[in-house]
């Protein structure tokens, strides 16, 4: 009888033996095997002891157990509030390339308010042009006024070089606070780049031509 | 059951930042909070943040974030200290329109819930969802229930003081108040949405004398709601150079009867409570702690030192003020009026050294007296004290109203010999008392007497 002692588990007072197991402790609570057990550890901001399940512990009279699970949280994107033309864009886009997001676009681009940031996490960088990926996370900005308005320029990771250095018409910007290289495009009037700047999609495309190109263009 | 979440503005602050901290991201910030019951209102007070550092993020992204079991592991035991409840908010940086639960939290916020009940089972869990554009979304688990109750009224309490309206709150579809004729020119003043700001609060005046009547008088001016009028003093003939609304027929008549008819009098239609008794009385406290803001105007330390702690504990904003005359054979020796904020967050009466123990202690021990310092009746003249009324009153509509263009809460010491005016502020004191009672609300005792 002496080797039993009172602790808590959860809201519950129960008696277990001193020596014991997660596992045993956790049953002894009523929980179930799902999330992590805990000793709560004395002061209000210090973390608590995690306990493994086969782990054995020594419990003493008073002791605080309780089991947790991570705190989830998120948010299906919602494509709904966009233009619906760049919203059949963007699955279109994520067909295409697999992961992309779009966000309203961060505070330290100009005039941010009126873009969204569309980002391809894992850009396909043609291989045999000096580039030192083989892809990238590329973003470009698609004005809110989509399908009037024409796409122009994107960003990639400043560490994204070619044949060790950027190309023309290539200069370093900040996007939402992390240091980006921009390439302008300055597609010409009349021609099919300006219609293709149009479109995300196209757009999108096109950036795999200026890969192509290497530098100097 | 309506439900209701006060967030004093520097933890406000503090949230929203962190929220924001990597844009695009999911972030989450957790908190603990204490609570006021009254009837079917129930306000939570948030009173300690637990900012997720980045190594307790599982992984967080554009459209999730996960954190680590030990971080929620403390959040709990943080809980279970303070028999708190548990605040958990998050951003939604993609989603379009205005800010809203999503499905991944509907089903996920239950599933924490079972565990937070399961150590916590008295603890609600609170949940928010911010978006970029600035609007919120708010919710509450009760312990009894797995269904959430929306929060109708997210209130950030400094200066100004203003209701976020989650997006989700009822209220949200109440009809805008028309500004009445009587209201329109001070509307033009403090803004049009003054009118209803002022008509929705429930102010608590401590002390209906000089000081607190025309504090009264001011508040049903300016069309302010309810007021609850707490004093335990009857009127003497000594009072009626200053008590306003007060005549020779009031002469034995609680000075809170004379203060709702003065308040009932105005044009605002203003609601009285009016409580002849102490604040640490339940009938006065009861009405107190639900109050939107408390002025303290009484001429004593210990009942200045109860609405301190009233404030703090249910974190109302509270003005402090008082007029403090000395005289010598019929000569005004020294005159110095006070006035002192206390805001949520902010230095309260103690950390401002204001309490003195001595007084207090002489106070108590003699409580049974006329209630005046040393049973001497102290020299008083009703523009002094209207000096101080006015500035008051003046406080409380920036706190409320937002009018001004200073954002620092400022104590102030007026001598009125000097005709000058001091800076009294001082800084909050970590080690003070108040540390322990800020925004537990119901969850901690208030000292009351039977």
């Amino acid at each position: 009888m002496h080797d039993l002692v009172t602790i808590k588990v959860g809201s519950k007072t129960v008696k277990i033996s001193r020596i014991a197991t997660g596992a045993e402790i956790r049953a002894a609570g009523g929980y179930g095997s799902e999330g992590t057990l805990y000793r709560v550890v004395p002061g209000k901001k210090t973390a608590n002891e995690p306990i493994a399940d086969d782990q054995r512990v020594e419990c003493k009279n008073g002791d605080h157990f309780i089991v947790v699970i991570p705190a989830v949280g998120g948010n299906e994107e919602d494509l709904n509030g966009l233009p619906p033309s760049l919203r059949e864009d963007m699955i279109t886009l994520r067909e295409i390339f697999g992961s992309v997001t779009i966000m309203t676009c961060p505070a330290d681009v100009s005039n941010y308010d009126a873009f969204y940031l569309i980002t391809i996490e894992a850009y396909p960088i043609p291989p045999g042009k000096g580039w030192n990926m083989s892809n990238a996370p590329v973003s470009f900005l698609v004005p809110r006024k989509y399908g009037s308005a024409h796409l122009n320029g994107f960003y990639i990771p400043e560490e994204l070089t070619c044949n060790g250095q950027h190309g023309a018409y290539a200069g370093k910007v900040m996007l939402n606070g992390v240091p980006k290289i921009r390439y302008c495009w300055n597609p010409s009037p009349g021609t099919e780049t300006t219609l293709a700047a149009r479109s995300a999609v196209s757009f999108a495309e096109m950036i795999g031509q200026r890969f192509e190109l290497g530098v100097g263009q | 059951m309506n439900y209701s979440l006060r967030l004093p503005i520097h933890l406000y602050q503090e949230m929203l930042k962190d929220l924001h901290r990597i844009h695009g991201v999911e972030q989450a910030v957790f908190g603990l909070a204490g609570e006021i019951s009254s009837g079917l209102d129930k306000t939570f007070l948030l009173r300690d943040l637990y900012l997720v550092p980045e190594d307790q993020y599982i992984s967080h992204g554009p459209s999730h974030f996960e954190v680590k079991e030990g971080f929620v592991s403390m959040v709990i035991k943080g809980a279970l200290i303070d028999t708190a409840s548990i605040v958990m908010a998050h951003i939604h940086p993609l989603s379009s329109g205005d800010a809203n639960f999503s499905g991944i939290d509907d089903g996920y916020e239950p599933k924490l819930l079972q565990y937070i009940q399961q150590a916590l089972p008295e603890a609600h869990f609170i949940c928010m969802v911010h978006h970029p554009n600035g609007t919120w979304a708010a919710r509450v688990y009760p312990p009894d229930r797995s269904r959430p109750a929306p929060i109708e009224n997210l209130t950030v309490m400094g200066r100004p003081t203003r209701n976020l309206l989650p997006t989700n709150s009822p209220a949200r579809n109440s009809p805008m108040d028309m500004v009445p004729e009587v209201f329109e020119r001070q509307a033009r003043a403090l803004g049009r949405e003054s009118y209803r700001i002022l008509r929705r609060l429930k102010v608590g005046i401590i002390g209906l004398g000089g000081t607190g009547s025309v504090v009264n008088q001011q508040l049903a001016h300016l069309g302010v709601g309810t007021i609850v009028q707490v004093d335990p003093d009857t009127i003497e003939e000594s009072n009626l150079s200053r008590l306003v609304g007060a005549g020779s027929r009031d002469l034995g008549k609680p000075k809170v009867d004379v203060a709702k008819r003065v308040a009932a009098n105005t044009a605002g239609g203003t609601h009285c409570i009016p409580i002849p008794c102490e604040l640490d009385k339940p009938e006065a406290f009861t009405e107190l702690k639900t109050c939107d803001v408390l002025f303290c105007c009484t001429d004593n330390v210990s009942s200045r030192r109860l609405a301190n702690r009233l404030a703090v504990q249910y974190q109302i904003p509270l003005f402090d003020l008082g007029v403090s005359l000395k005289s010598d054979n019929g000569m005004l020796r020294y005159g110095n009026g006070e006035f002192r904020p206390v805001l949520p967050g902010g230095p309260c009466l103690e950390c401002m050294g204001v309490i003195d123990q001595d007084t207090l202690i002489q106070e108590v021990q003699g409580l049974a007296g006329t209630g005046y310092l040393n049973g001497e009746r102290e020299p008083a003249v009703i523009s002094f004290n209207s000096l101080m009324a006015s500035l008051a009153v003046t406080e409380f509509l920036s706190v409320f109203t937002g009018f001004t263009n200073y954002e620092n809460d400022r104590a102030t010491i007026h001598s009125i010999l000097e005709g000058l005016i001091f800076d009294a502020s001082k800084a909050l004191d970590p080690d003070c008392d108040c540390q322990s009672w800020q925004g537990m609300g119901d969850k901690l005792d208030f000292p009351l007497r039977q």
